[in-house]
């Protein structure tokens, strides 16, 4: 029988117990991982790089974790301060990418393509946007849910989501369904 | 130009084909970076074990009546030592036990 995240939080809390930590870890990893490749245009070890600081971030500060939120949905917050961070550090690079993104439409030819695609086709939006979408689309988490990640308005929220939908889907008209 | 239902099917697709990402190491090399509990030189740790227990021996010995005799063993062996006496000698010495080890641990949280 799996043990509930809460169990295993509060062995880490009382024990300081490695090994509950690193079943958390291993519940995770791979959510997060995707989550950071498709905000970082598919760049696996800066996506590698960003969720091992998010998990050593979560240990540090797991005792500040209330239980309020989904223990994932605090984690995404973490990550979403992390990226963010990077974001801001490497702003300069980040622009000067976003200007070699050819616009040459989106043709993915496996599913592994299309993954791979739609997270270079996300670099054209700001890294806040990003994650918006990110969140609403493919984690499927509510406007509130996001508000709460971000940390940031409602209503951005709804704005960011609405104003991306529509440039998406200019950037996706060549995919077709069953590809 | 996709419409809404399309770009829905798109995202359906990328849920259900999200594909799982093999642990390859992934976790040990988040453990091997995580901060080590901080452990205090054994000397500071002995230090204080050895100073409180000084301090817990002298409040010891000043409620035993021990200055009226020769040696510790006379004390022990002493069938008319009151009641009072050996209850504060306990309590001296798990007060002396447990601020020791309070000490001890505020120092490693770095509580102190």
């Amino acid at each position: 029988m799996e043990i509930d995240d809460g169990a295993l939080i509060n062995r880490v809390l009382d024990k300081g117990d490695e090994h509950a930590f690193s079943e958390l870890v291993k519940r995770y990893q791979s959510q997060l991982r995707y989550s950071l490749r498709s905000l970082t245009g598919w760049d696996e070890a800066l996506a590698d790089d960003l969720a091992q600081e998010t998990f050593i971030k979560v240990y540090k500060s797991l005792h500040q974790y209330q239980g309020n939120a989904k223990f994932f949905t605090w984690v995404y917050r973490i990550a979403y301060n992390c990226f963010a961070a990077h974001c801001r550090k490497q702003k300069q690079e980040i622009q000067l990418e976003m200007e070699d993104i050819p616009d040459e439409g989106f043709n993915p030819e496996t599913e592994a393509d299309l993954h791979r695609d739609f997270a270079r086709a996300l670099k054209v939006f700001e890294p806040q946007q990003r994650m918006a979408l990110h969140l609403s689309y493919q984690r499927q988490l509510s406007h509130s849910e996001i508000a709460e990640v971000m940390d940031c308005p409602l209503g951005t929220v709804k704005s960011y989501i609405n104003r991306g939908q529509e440039v998406l889907k200019q950037r996706m008209m060549s995919w077709q369904p069953g590809e | 130009m996709v419409d809404s239902n399309n770009l829905d099917h798109m995202f359906n697709t990328l849920r259900n084909t999200e594909p799982y990402l093999e642990d390859k190491g992934f976790t040990s090399g988040v453990l091997a970076r995580l901060p080590e509990a901080k452990q205090l030189p054994a000397w500071l740790t002995n230090l204080i074990m050895l100073g409180f227990t000084a301090i817990g021996s002298a409040i010891a010995a000043s409620q035993a009546p021990i200055l009226e005799k020769l040696s510790l063993m006379e004390l022990l062996t002493q069938t008319t030592s009151s009641l009072f006496s050996l209850t504060t000698l306990g309590f001296a010495a798990v007060t002396t036990f447990v601020t020791c080890y309070i000490i001890i641990w505020m120092a490693q949280n770095d509580s102190i």
